[in-house]
């Protein structure tokens, strides 16, 4: 279980997380958010490295994120 | 008047396929002025009405964050198209939604292209697009791009709009009390002052002043300074109360009713079914495979290598015809003008100039060919997505990889498709720095020099040192990257964030436009240009000519080698064309006749405004080991590097060498004292990263938007190259080489 969030790099593969918030600037905030990465919403990890960007799912549509990008949006167990 | 259509839509909405099926051919690619945005503009035609489509630059959003959504609001604003057809993926609904309430905040005349419905379908997902058109009060017309259907209804949808002319009541939402408050305080002062109003909706600038967004911010201050102030005052406000009270931005509230208002409208049954499996199976088996993490880097370095050996193999035989039809052309053009400047400057300076324009041509086809088959597949966004934990460390991006593939980063590519391969990156600087770096690549026209000097020099080491000086060029390339990035193009990398679409079959006719488009641009652009410079330097080789007195003296050494030997012989040598066997006599008069004419282009070359320029030039050059007779080469080498190892013939007496069968000149060379292994290794140094050819600078003015770049490439790496070179050649002196 996770409580208080994680960073999105440290999602094993395979799991369905809830992005609880965004870290970072007002950019990359906004970035972010016109792709849909937005406080609530559910994401599934699929490829995750121990480098380099990560995968996820969102709404049948695949995001490569970048590892410092990762590390900035925090996320919960889905409930 | 004729009416304007712009198409909009998150990137891979299947926007540029809608595009290219409603103009076909008919269209036209350029730039936005100032910046490096492509901008596509194309003519339909339908019951005799001829209408102007734009393509705007596929976005998510329209912040002020990226060139291309300022691009997409200026063209909103300033060019105010009839009408704008959001071209929305039925599969990816809410996010696609994002930017189309963006429009409806805006006011624009809107009418949506669902697209896609298919691949939708496909996914569980069925979309009743009548009560999307109710709740959204536009027309909303399902559209399979790819096969083009439903063009013609969406045209019509949008016709009927742009004829109705009816004044546009931008969308409202509601954002929550806090903003809401502020939004109607803002509107109110926007609307007594007339503040931007006649440019923007009031609500939509009071929005825009609450994301803090620069372009508007900076219109506002502009325009009136009291009313910005009072309204960045507002923001600050609203800001600070709710980075208290909710720990968050104002855009983020913002974004964040959107979305909620996008899913509460798609909850009204918007959405008939969901089937609640997000899999793309095919895809992510795919990736599963081409994206793991053992097997990922081997298949791309494969599919690279074949994109590199398609392109460079099956362009060889047109390549090959072209330069055959040009030297044929130069051979015609010398029968039908006598001997003289003016054949000189038609055949050395226009037909081998525009010969070496042309002779790119199928080159960039296939090249293009290629690289449009991997973007369309999806397979290039995969590329990026596996090369961008490395060229990360070094300020460049994932894709730059392409670039400097094709402008050889295998020995042999070009610089030429390289540089606008650069295209497929969306973030300026990373982009910038990839374009001035990519020509460090060894390309095919300076192998022969490297080829020349190898086997003058290091022939016991011939695939060592090929090796080496890929390396070499690899890494020369990253360091000045990363060297540019710390200095002239210093910033933030762009976060890397991005869509990894769904692999699919490119269709015949999007490659087809892709290839031709571009290679069209090249023909248009790059030709006027590269003539132009050729005839310049066709003259800087030629005059001045030499002065009567020494032209006077090789007619007389001529003339007495005839005289040497008997009417019969130099009859016989005259009337060589070739083919007969001559007799020994005549075939020593014929050598020492070519000889002479040989010693008489080398002095004519040394006396011509080059040859001065290569002369004066030895002061400084001496520090890397160059003479005049490099030197001049080396500025031929900037009109292209092909030129090189001819002009070194030139210069050393040679009469015209052959670049493939440079044997002879590798041998004087090996034997003229002044060279060595060491003057050699400085001249392949400095080769690699001189000044790039004219056609590549040509492409680096029009790719970066501004000739300053340009001019940087050419100061910068022949500076960055001559101190290298010299650093080489004067260690090298020291430790005795």
């Amino acid at each position: 279980m996770i409580h208080n969030g994680i960073s999105l790099s440290q999602v094993m593969p395979g799991k369905q997380v809830k992005i609880i918030s965004l870290a970072g600037g007002r950019g990359l905030h906004a970035r972010l958010i016109s792709m849909g990465l937005i406080p609530g919403s559910i994401i599934e990890v699929v490829n995750q490295g121990m480098t380099g960007p990560c995968v996820v799912a969102q709404n049948g549509c695949r995001l490569a994120i970048g590892r410092g990008v990762a590390h900035k949006i925090i996320v919960s167990d889905v409930l | 008047m004729e009416t304007t259509v712009a198409l909009a839509g998150n990137p891979n909405s299947g926007k540029t396929c809608l595009f290219n099926e409603l103009t076909g051919a008919r269209q036209h690619v350029g730039n936005y002025p100032g910046v490096t945005v492509e901008k596509k503009e194309g003519k339909y035609s339908r019951n005799g009405h001829t209408i102007h489509i734009v393509d705007l630059p596929g976005t998510y959003s329209l912040t002020a964050y990226s060139v291309e959504e300022v691009v997409a609001r200026d063209f909103l604003v300033n060019e105010r198209p009839a009408v704008v057809i959001d071209v929305v993926d039925a599969s990816n609904l809410e996010r696609n939604l994002y930017l189309t309430v963006q429009f409806l905040e805006m006011g624009v005349p809107l009418a949506v292209a669902l697209n896609m419905g298919d691949v939708a379908k496909k996914r569980g997902i069925e979309i009743d697009r009548e009560k999307l058109s109710i709740l959204f009060g536009v027309p909303v017309i399902p559209t399979i791009a790819r096969s083009g259907k439903g063009k013609e209804e969406i045209m019509d949808a949008a016709v009927r709009i742009a004829r109705e002319e009816k004044p546009r009541t931008p969308l409202i939402v509601s954002y929550g009390d806090d903003i809401d408050g502020a939004l109607l305080e803002m509107e109110e002062s926007i609307i007594t002052n007339g503040f931007l109003t006649e440019t923007y909706p009031a609500r939509w600038i009071a929005l825009k002043y609450l994301e803090m967004d620069e372009q508007i911010l900076s219109k506002g201050q502009k325009q009136n300074p009291d009313v910005s102030a009072k309204l960045e005052d507002l923001t600050r406000r609203v800001s600070d109360h709710l980075q208290k009270t909710l720990n968050t931005y104002p855009e983020a509230i913002i974004a964040d009713h959107r979305f909620g208002y996008i899913n509460a409208l798609v909850r009204q049954g918007v959405i008939k079914f969901r089937d609640h499996h997000d899999r793309l199976y095919a895809s992510d088996k795919i990736d599963k495979v081409v994206t793991n993490r053992f097997l990922g880097p081997i298949i791309m370095v494969g599919v690279l290598m074949g994109l590199y050996h398609f392109t460079f193999t099956y362009s060889a035989v047109p390549v090959g015809w072209l330069e055959s039809f040009f030297g044929w052309l130069g051979d015609a053009v010398s029968t039908h003008i006598p001997a003289g400047l003016l054949q000189s400057l038609v055949v050395s300076g226009i037909i081998d100039g525009a010969g070496g324009v042309l002779g790119f041509v199928p080159l960039i086809m296939l090249m293009f060919l290629g690289i449009a088959l991997l973007e369309d597949s999806g397979y290039l966004a995969r590329v990026a997505f596996m090369l961008d934990r490395v060229f990360r460390v070094f300020g460049l991006h994932g894709s730059s990889v392409m670039a400097y593939i094709v402008s050889g980063g295998i020995a042999g590519g070009c610089a030429v498709p390289g540089v606008m391969a650069t295209r497929t990156l969306k973030s300026r600087r990373e982009r910038l720095a990839t374009l001035l770096t990519a020509p460090f690549m060894n390309c095919g026209a300076k192998l022969p020099v490297f080829a020349l000097l190898i086997a003058a020099f290091f022939a016991e080491n011939e695939a060592v040192m090929m090796l080496m000086i890929t390396l070499i060029s690899w890494l020369g390339a990253l360091l000045v990257a990363k060297l540019l990035r710390s200095t002239v193009i210093k910033g933030e990398s762009m976060p890397f964030v991005m869509e990894l679409p769904p692999y699919r079959l490119p269709t015949f006719k999007g490659l087809a436009i892709h290839t031709w488009e571009r290679t069209w641009q090249y023909i248009k652009k790059a030709g006027t240009v590269i003539l132009g410079i050729s005839i310049v330097l066709w003259a800087m080789m030629t005059f001045p000519g030499l002065p009567d007195s020494q032209l006077l003296e090789f007619e007389n050494q001529r003339a007495a080698a005839k005289a040497a030997v008997s009417m019969e012989i130099s009859r016989e040598v005259e009337s060589y064309e070739g083919k007969a066997v001559l007799s020994r006599e005549a075939s020593n008069l014929r050598n020492q006749l070519l000889g002479i004419d040989s010693r008489e282009a080398e002095a004519a070359l040394r006396n011509s405004t080059a040859g001065r320029i290569g002369t004066a030039l030895e002061r400084v050059s001496k520090w890397a080991g160059f003479d005049w007779r490099t030197n001049i080469a080396l500025v031929g080498g900037l009109a292209a590097k092909e030129v090189v190892v001819s002009t070194l013939g030139t210069a050393y007496s040679l009469g015209t060498v052959d670049p493939e069968e440079s044997r002879a000149l590798s041998e004087i060379l090996s034997k003229t004292p002044g060279w060595s292994p060491l003057a050699a290794l400085s001249l392949i140094i400095f080769t690699i990263f001189y000044a790039p050819c004219f056609v590549t600078v040509v492409m680096i003015v029009r790719e970066s938007g501004s000739w300053k770049w340009g001019m940087f490439s050419i100061a910068f790496n022949t500076l960055a190259a001559f101190i290298l070179a010299a650093a080489v050649y004067q260690v090298g002196l020291v430790i005795g080489l």
